[in-house]
């Protein structure tokens, strides 16, 4: 890590760690709120095509924390891993793409959903609105398409080898973060 | 373990590991293939349907018609629509009208394990509920057990393929390798053939070397030969005319006389030249000489066969011994004939030179002396009937009547169809005195007692039954040493060995009869490795490879005319009782039999020496290297 990204990526490593040590028995709701926090505070929002020289790169936690940048899927990433991490069952947590309407343009983005209950209003952590709301209060989003790696990481045991896993964008990250060490 | 079975086992070994090592991988890589493709379209197939799902009402009647006509129209297993809390809200599942088209076997030991692909459905933000979709493996898995099939199918022919070009190559190195054994083996029996260089590079350097071996022992043997040859001439041959001196002429007729296989009908000849003092006076002694060649070139043409000697017994004695059915009579005036031949054109008037002639048959039990002593006795009276007087000295035969060649073929087929065969057994005696062999000579039943070899051979020889004798013989003698246990030789004559049918029937024969075989002495007149070498060393070779020994008779009067003796591959020699007779008082013939033991040995042959009389004779000869004896002396 600091090999890679010198000191300061390290320090905000050892930061982050620190961070999951001190949450890691506290109650979810906490636990989402210091999360979201630490996130939106310390990375700044960046195109893809500035950081990694394509146009839809999807950064792992690690990569990241690195370069402390990255568009609403790397955050969105980062606080769904960071929160599985904590203890946070798979089943409860969203990748969620969404419709955003910002001052009257219309963008696509990506937000965490946190489920209290299967079938309970999502909680939305996004990195354009700072706080933590219910999805309903969320009047600017609409809801597209939602998955998370059930059947995929947690329920797939494949070999970390699997050539197939290159071709899916998502399986793809899923295998380089398992290659960073996160299982 | 033999080369060829090493090399084999190493063959199978290979294919077996390579053929069978990519069958096993190639099978297990062909399952992961499918599994893997089997996942993704499961992951994909469940993402699109999410996908379209959520963007639906989320009517249950809709979402189940979409999960069916997905289901009805793709190739699954199983598609299941859970809600949140993991329960069913609708389900389609195949169930196989068991078509079983793979061996249960193989389903149990390659089955393939598909995970399920899972994906969400979302209704507005809330979520609807998980689609999980396994797709069905039965095509994957008869597509793996066709492969397999044919993979298996390949290998297999794959295998017999290699498996005849493995023989086909062993075959090519080893055709080589068995000469190259064959010829090593030779070599080690003292039999040094040379053979053609293969093409292998290691097996033409080993045959080279067994070639450059056998070279070098034949031009040793070529040297001493020459030797021989040299002592042969100082010792048995009159300077000037080159016929058989007088020991040596005396020696031979006494082979002739002890010799029970020599024909009866021995006839002698005695030429002198009268007044060699005074011819020497009128032509001159090279005149004369001159003269003394040419009677010594008649009396060799009057020679008609191999066995046939003559020699100078002084300087005007010459004499000459022939067999057969010519008369004496008949004889004396061939001989007359030859020699006027070669005095006519030796000086104008050939009649003034007094050549008398005097001739007698040899009679049976007569000694050497008793048969001198009656020929001078002729001749002196033919000296008294002039320059070209003629003493003949007809003797009866004894022992039956006077036949013709017809009575001889019933005697000799009568004897045969009636008595068989009998064989004589005189003992053959290493210089320890330990037995070599049993010398074994033919007996046949005329006239009321068994017969030696002389008194039939040269009636059977004309008559064309010698083969058929000889192979009696050879059966007779394989009866007697299963039954005695003792090892035998017998002779066999030369129209014998150039007989292929009596050859063919001894192989035969001996191929049955191994053990027999083994202790079964073959001996052939020296003559044979004269005038039959091919015959000689096809059959030798053969006779060896049964197990049997082989070996000439009456060797030394025609040694140093065999050519390649090293190429016939001979156990043993017997050395005609003419060159070693009185080899204790005599020394002139000493050096001759040293140098032949000593070309033997260096074969690995054993000399044996024929017709030892007495114990000083055989002290004589053991002293001169010889190994075994034979003869009135040896019991």
């Amino acid at each position: 890590m600091q090999q890679r990204y010198g000191d300061e990526g390290s320090a905000f490593l050892n930061a982050w760690l620190t961070l999951l040590g001190e949450q890691r028995d506290q109650p979810p709701i906490q636990q989402l709120e210091h999360i979201n926090g630490f996130f939106n505070r310390h990375i700044t929002f960046t195109e893809d095509q500035l950081l990694w020289r394509e146009k839809d790169y999807w950064a792992t936690p690690l990569q990241t924390m690195g370069v402390r940048g990255g568009d609403c899927e790397d955050f969105s990433i980062a606080k769904y891993i960071s929160l599985l991490e904590l203890g946070i069952p798979a089943d409860k947590l969203r990748l969620i793409y969404v419709r955003a309407k910002t001052e009257g343009s219309v963008q696509a983005h990506m937000v965490l959903g946190y489920f209290t209950e299967p079938d309970a209003v999502p909680l939305i952590l996004d990195n354009l609105n700072p706080d933590i709301l219910p999805a309903n209060k969320r009047t600017d989003l609409t809801p597209v398409f939602s998955f998370n790696s059930q059947g995929l990481w947690l329920g797939g045991q494949k070999s970390s080898s699997d050539p197939t896993a290159r071709l899916s964008r998502w399986r793809d990250l899923l295998q380089r973060m398992r290659e960073e060490g996160f299982h | 373990m033999s080369l060829i079975k090493q090399l084999w086992i190493g063959i199978c070994l290979i294919l077996m590991l390579a053929l069978g090592g990519s069958f096993f991988i190639s099978t297990l890589a062909a399952r992961q293939y499918l599994e893997q493709q089997l996942h993704l379209k499961n992951i994909d197939n469940a993402t699109s349907l999410a996908l379209s799902m959520t963007q639906m009402e989320k009517d249950p009647v809709t979402l189940e018609l979409l999960l069916a006509a997905q289901f009805d129209s793709g190739h699954y297993q199983r598609i299941r629509l859970l809600d949140p809390q993991g329960e069913v809200i609708a389900e389609r599942q195949y169930h196989s009208r068991d078509e079983k088209r793979i061996p249960e076997w193989f389903d149990r030991f390659l089955s393939i394990d598909t995970q399920p692909g899972i994906a969400q459905i979302q209704d507005g933000w809330q979520q609807y509920g998980s689609l999980e979709v396994l797709s069905h493996s039965r095509y994957a898995k008869e597509e793996l057990w066709a492969s397999t099939k044919r993979l298996l199918q390949w290998l297999l022919l794959a295998a017999l393929l290699s498996g005849l070009v493995g023989t086909i190559i062993l075959k090519m190195i080893t055709r080589p390798l068995g000469h190259v054994v064959r010829q090593a083996e030779s070599i080690g029996q003292r039999h040094f053939v040379t053979s053609k260089e293969p093409r292998t590079r290691e097996f033409r350097k080993l045959v080279r070397a067994m070639n450059t071996l056998s070279a070098s022992v034949k031009s040793m043997l070529e040297k001493e030969t020459q030797k021989l040859e040299k002592l042969r001439t100082a010792s048995q041959q009159d300077d000037l005319t080159g016929l058989s001196n007088r020991e040596h002429f005396l020696n031979l007729l006494d082979s002739v006389i002890t010799r029970e296989d020599s024909e009866q009908e021995v006839a002698v000849y005695l030429v002198r030249v009268l007044n060699l003092v005074e011819l020497n006076q009128r032509f001159g002694r090279d005149k004369v000489d001159e003269l003394l060649l040419g009677i010594a070139h008649a009396l060799r043409s009057h020679l008609s066969r191999p066995e046939e000697f003559s020699g100078r017994l002084n300087g005007t004695d010459f004499a000459l011994v022939s067999f057969g059915e010519q008369t004496l009579n008949e004889g004396s005036q061939l001989l007359r004939e030859h020699l006027e031949q070669q005095l006519s054109s030796l000086v104008a008037d050939p009649l003034q030179i007094g050549l008398p002639m005097a001739a007698t048959d040899l009679q049976p039990g007569e000694s050497r002396g008793q048969l001198l002593s009656r020929l001078d006795g002729l001749l002196a009276r033919s000296e008294q009937r002039g320059n070209r007087g003629i003493m003949v000295h007809n003797v009866d035969r004894p022992g039956g009547a006077q036949r013709n060649l017809n009575d001889w073929r019933i005697s000799i087929t009568q004897s045969l169809a009636d008595s068989g065969v009998d064989l004589g057994c005189y003992a053959v005696r290493a210089g320890s005195g330990s037995l070599i062999h049993w010398e074994r000579p033919v007996r046949l039943f005329i006239d009321g007692i068994w017969q030696n070899a002389g008194f039939f051979v040269g009636w059977a020889r004309r008559l064309g039954v010698l083969a058929e004798i000889d192979w009696q013989v050879v059966r007779f003698a394989i009866n007697d040493i299963r039954e005695h246990e003792r090892d035998s030789a017998v002779n066999i004559s030369e129209s014998a060995l150039c007989d292929l049918e009596f050859r063919t029937r001894v192989l035969d024969l001996l191929k049955y009869h191994p053990v027999e075989a083994a202790r079964l002495w073959l001996e052939f007149p020296e003559t044979c490795a004269v005038r039959q070498m091919p015959q000689l060393k096809q059959f030798s070779t053969q006779l060896r490879e049964l197990g049997c020994k082989v070996g000439l008779e009456h060797v030394g009067l025609e040694f140093t005319q065999i050519r390649e003796l090293e190429g016939i591959g001979l156990d043993y020699l017997k050395i005609d009782s003419a060159i070693i007779r009185q080899a204790d008082k005599n020394t002139a013939n000493h050096s001759f039999i040293q140098s032949l033991c000593a070309i033997g040995h260096s074969l690995g042959i054993v000399m044996i020496a024929e017709g030892v009389l007495n114990e000083p004779e055989r002290q004589a000869l053991d002293a001169l290297n010889v190994d075994g004896y034979t003869g009135p002396g040896i019991e």
